[in-house]
């Protein structure tokens, strides 16, 4: 992607979201679900329709983990105004279970993306340490040379003036 | 918030793992102990359910 240098004017400014009349959008309105039962029942009958689970079947085969759709979804709920967030995060582990039904229900490999994996390839950090440790110093050395060799003591010039060290005038 | 999700999702997951123990709350003092709050143990029972449900399912195949 090829960044311009040039600033943009068509973002929004700083503060312009408060700008707007108070209750406008839908997640400034009272949530219309307010208890987790409520909001489990709400997500229960989407699991029901099929176009929504085969995108859900193919993101999760796709490698992506449960935890960040079940986000995703709850997110959007609240954007909607169906229920408010923290109602949403208290209903997430049932909606990761349900995830979980339908990944197992339909034979694929899923990722809950709870649990921190355990990493065969080494980190970055590892690997620098690793090479600091390693002894490359043919090549530096071989550089440093040429680098002495090519630097010229700059020539004498010989000062001529009244206040020029004796012996000096005459090169000795 | 998915931070949120995972810590949640992990004590529950630890919490239905765990044996069942009696909680019986103490009631030696004016103020009563607090229970635990209703919601939780909701969730706990959806949970168990839905991962009976999936048992069984595994279980027929």
């Amino acid at each position: 992607m090829e960044l311009s240098n040039e600033p943009t004017f068509d973002a929004p400014i700083p503060g312009q979201s408060l700008t707007g009349e108070v209750g406008s959008k839908p997640w400034e309105q009272p949530p219309k679900l307010t208890t987790v039962d409520e909001v489990i029942s709400n997500y229960i009958p989407m699991f029901e329709d099929e176009e929504f689970v085969t995108e859900l079947v193919n993101q999760m085969e796709a490698g992506i983990p449960i935890i960040p759709i079940v986000d995703i979804l709850i997110k959007s709920n609240v954007m909607d105004g169906e229920h408010s967030l923290d109602v949403g995060l208290l209903a997430a582990p049932v909606i990761i279970e349900l995830l979980i039904n339908v990944a197992e229900a339909s034979d694929i490999e899923y990722d809950v993306g709870n649990k921190t994996k355990g990493t065969t390839k080494p980190s970055m950090s590892a690997i620098a340490l690793a090479l600091k440790d390693v002894n490359i110093p043919d090549e530096e050395e071989d550089t440093e040379d040429t680098m002495v060799m090519e630097v010229e003591e700059p020539p004498m010039e010989q000062s001529m003036g009244l206040m020029a060290k004796r012996g000096e005038e005459y090169g000795v | 918030m998915s931070k949120h999700i995972v810590k949640m999702y992990n004590k529950l997951d630890a919490d239905i793992k765990k044996s069942p123990t009696s909680k019986a709350t103490k009631n030696s003092g004016l103020i009563p102990q607090r229970k635990e709050p209703e919601e939780e143990s909701n969730i706990l029972h959806y949970v168990k359910q839905i991962r009976k449900m999936r048992e069984s399912n595994n279980g027929t195949k």
